[in-house]
């Protein structure tokens, strides 16, 4: 089933007039600052907040037109939809919080409570399956949500800032969690977030959001790399590789290898900021880790610095200053060392 | 000191009368009155009347304050306002209104008489239905202000896990403000147990039948005074009793 949904909800200081579109197995992501309207958009499509114009299709059919006057309520639009503070029923436990889906849409009582126990074991906690939310942290709570999102097999998974509530800790390792499940997952995600990071790293598409309005939309290479407005440039302000752990070193698809100061195993991205790139035109000698050749293909004023664009052996986005690029004398199509300590970079499980 | 004598009168004022009672009851032969059959009699006709009124209320209270807290239409400040007239207005006024509309001779009391031959005035029910009319507007205020209290983005969230309104209701809305439905069911069954003017108006006053403490009281002060003090003391043991059961949501102040 895909998502084809145009959103159109008057509000007091700004319209929010968006699209979003997504195929099956698409995870599309809403990215913008707080009070852009990413939340409105998704209620809107959960059926929470009833759009002024537009309309929302599910697999072509539509859920609401305000034209022809169809609203869906909620309980019948077969999403899944998982809150920033995880809304769990106080009063009831992980593994009823988990059934209670199912049991609204008329399983039976031991089934559904199976099947609950059985999703959470996927998540990681089923051992907790018995405890009240106010027992649980504040990751383990956001397992349980996503499990009573996915128990239903939902056509539609919508997440708003499922990562925004928890510790530095708990996010890093529930991000790739998730990440696994929204890969695992058969219909269209929809995620809100204004953390570039969990964009870049669960997303297929990304739909830059800014007081209502889209300003960009692609793929997060594509949104990275060519930052529409100064917005987006400092949202996507990263740069992000993939590639296998052994011990401090990453190794990319290409062998390149990506040196950081701690120790991992297996698939990771390892991200490091435009700033902590420098710039050489000789390999440097000493104490840096990772020296990659590049070519510099675009190169502008960003603010106080001049943000470079670099292919080579990585593809990467550097923020420097005007008099390094003066004493180097650089320009488009010169061939520069990017350097890039290796306690700059940080290194997440995929 | 011209904030603490006011305030030292009040609290007298309070309190004296309540002295009164402890010291002119028969506490001597507090135990043989108790047990007196006419008593007995009366006080379970309250306990039974109350406690019916008190689940009729929240039947239909419950619900009413549902459409108070979670809807949203033109008018709800007037049927709020009109909601909580039955406790500004007179309780007498109250029962002649329950006689005149569902007595006999009542627009309401009429058809109820001809089509299932049923007569109200001056029965069980009839008390029942005096208590609960003064008694509702308390749970149906006091369920509102749960209501709004619990975070109504729980009702969201069942709604994405395909609830019913009616199953959101009872497995979410109801249990998350169970507290608050609580205390407002005691407020509304300390009224009723209280009921008097309705009550007497529109059920009159039969031993076994009609007649609940506090018209026994009325009535024991005319002709036994001791009777009445010994009474009144078990409707005060009861009041105690109530407030002990709301200390937590009333007494600190972080009730409802």
């Amino acid at each position: 089933m895909n998502l084809d949904a145009h959103v159109v909800v008057r509000r007091p200081g700004f319209d929010i007039n968006v699209e979003i579109q997504g195929q099956a197995g698409d995870t599309v992501a809403l990215l913008g600052p707080n009070g852009a309207g990413k939340t409105t958009c998704l209620r809107a499509v959960a059926g929470l907040q009833p759009i002024d114009a537009g309309r929302v299709l599910f697999g072509g059919i539509a859920v609401e037109d305000p034209s022809q006057h169809i609203r869906v309520p909620a309980s019948l639009r077969d999403v899944g939809l998982v809150f920033q503070d995880h809304l769990l029923f106080p009063h009831l436990s992980a593994r009823d919080n988990v059934a209670f889906g199912l049991r609204s849409r008329g399983t039976r009582k031991q089934q559904a409570r199976a099947t609950a126990t059985a999703w959470l074991q996927r998540v990681g906690i089923g051992d907790l399956a018995d405890r009240k939310p106010r027992n649980l942290s504040g990751g383990q709570a956001q397992r349980v949500a996503i499990a009573r999102a996915l128990v239903t097999n939902p056509s539609l998974l919508l997440l708003d800032e499922p990562l925004a509530a928890l510790d530095a800790g708990a996010k890093m390792t529930l991000r790739s969690e998730l990440r696994r499940h929204l890969e695992a997952f058969p219909g269209v995600a929809v995620l809100v977030t204004h953390d570039a990071l969990d964009a870049l790293m669960l997303a297929d598409t990304l739909v830059v959001l800014d007081e209502g309005v889209v300003v960009q939309r692609g793929t997060p290479e594509q949104v990275s790399a060519h930052p529409r407005s100064d917005h987006v440039a400092r949202l996507v302000g990263l740069n992000l590789v993939r590639g296998t752990a052994n011990g401090t070193v990453v190794t990319t698809g290409s062998g390149v290898d990506v040196v950081s100061a701690t120790d991992s195993s297996g698939d990771v991205f390892a991200s490091f900021r435009p700033s902590a790139v420098a710039l050489d035109t000789h390999r440097p000698t000493g104490s840096q880790r990772n020296a990659w050749r590049t070519r510099i293909t675009e190169l502008a004023p960003y603010g106080d610095v001049v943000r470079l664009h670099l292919e080579g052996e990585l593809d990467l986005v550097a923020d420097v200053t005007p008099q390094a690029i003066t004493s180097l004398a650089l320009d488009i199509g010169d061939p520069v060392w990017a350097v890039v300590k290796a306690t700059e970079i940080s290194v997440y499980p995929a | 000191m011209r904030l603490l004598a006011p305030a030292a009168l009040g609290l007298a004022f309070l309190a004296l009368p309540l002295i009164g009672l402890l010291v002119r009851a028969p506490w001597a032969t507090l135990g043989d009155r108790l047990q007196d059959p006419s008593v007995v009699q009366s006080l379970r006709l309250s306990l039974v009347t109350a406690s019916t009124a008190t689940i009729a209320s929240l039947l239909v209270g419950v619900p009413l304050a549902w459409v108070l807290a979670r809807t949203s239409f033109l008018g709800r400040s007037f049927l709020r306002a009109f909601i909580t007239l039955p406790l500004v207005l007179p309780p007498v006024v109250g029962g002649v209104a329950l006689f005149l509309s569902l007595g006999r001779e009542g627009y309401a009391g009429k058809v109820i008489d001809d089509w299932f031959g049923i007569t109200l005035p001056f029965t069980t029910a009839a008390v029942v239905l005096a208590q609960t009319f003064v008694a509702m507007p308390f749970v149906v205020i006091s369920v509102e202000g749960a209501l709004r209290a619990t975070d109504s983005r729980y009702d969201e969230a069942a709604a994405t896990l395909g609830a019913s309104r009616w199953r959101t209701f009872t497995r979410v809305t109801v249990p998350l403000s169970l507290p608050g439905i609580a205390a407002g069911a005691v407020l509304g069954w300390a009224r009723a147990l209280g009921e008097f003017g309705a009550t007497i108006m529109f059920a009159g006053n039969f031993p076994g039948k009609t007649q609940t403490m506090p018209l026994k009281v009325f009535l024991a002060l005319q002709t036994d005074p001791d009777a009445a003090i010994v009474l009144s003391l078990v409707l005060l043991a009861v009041s105690i009793t109530v407030l002990a059961a709301l200390r937590e949501r009333w007494l600190t102040g972080a009730g409802v």
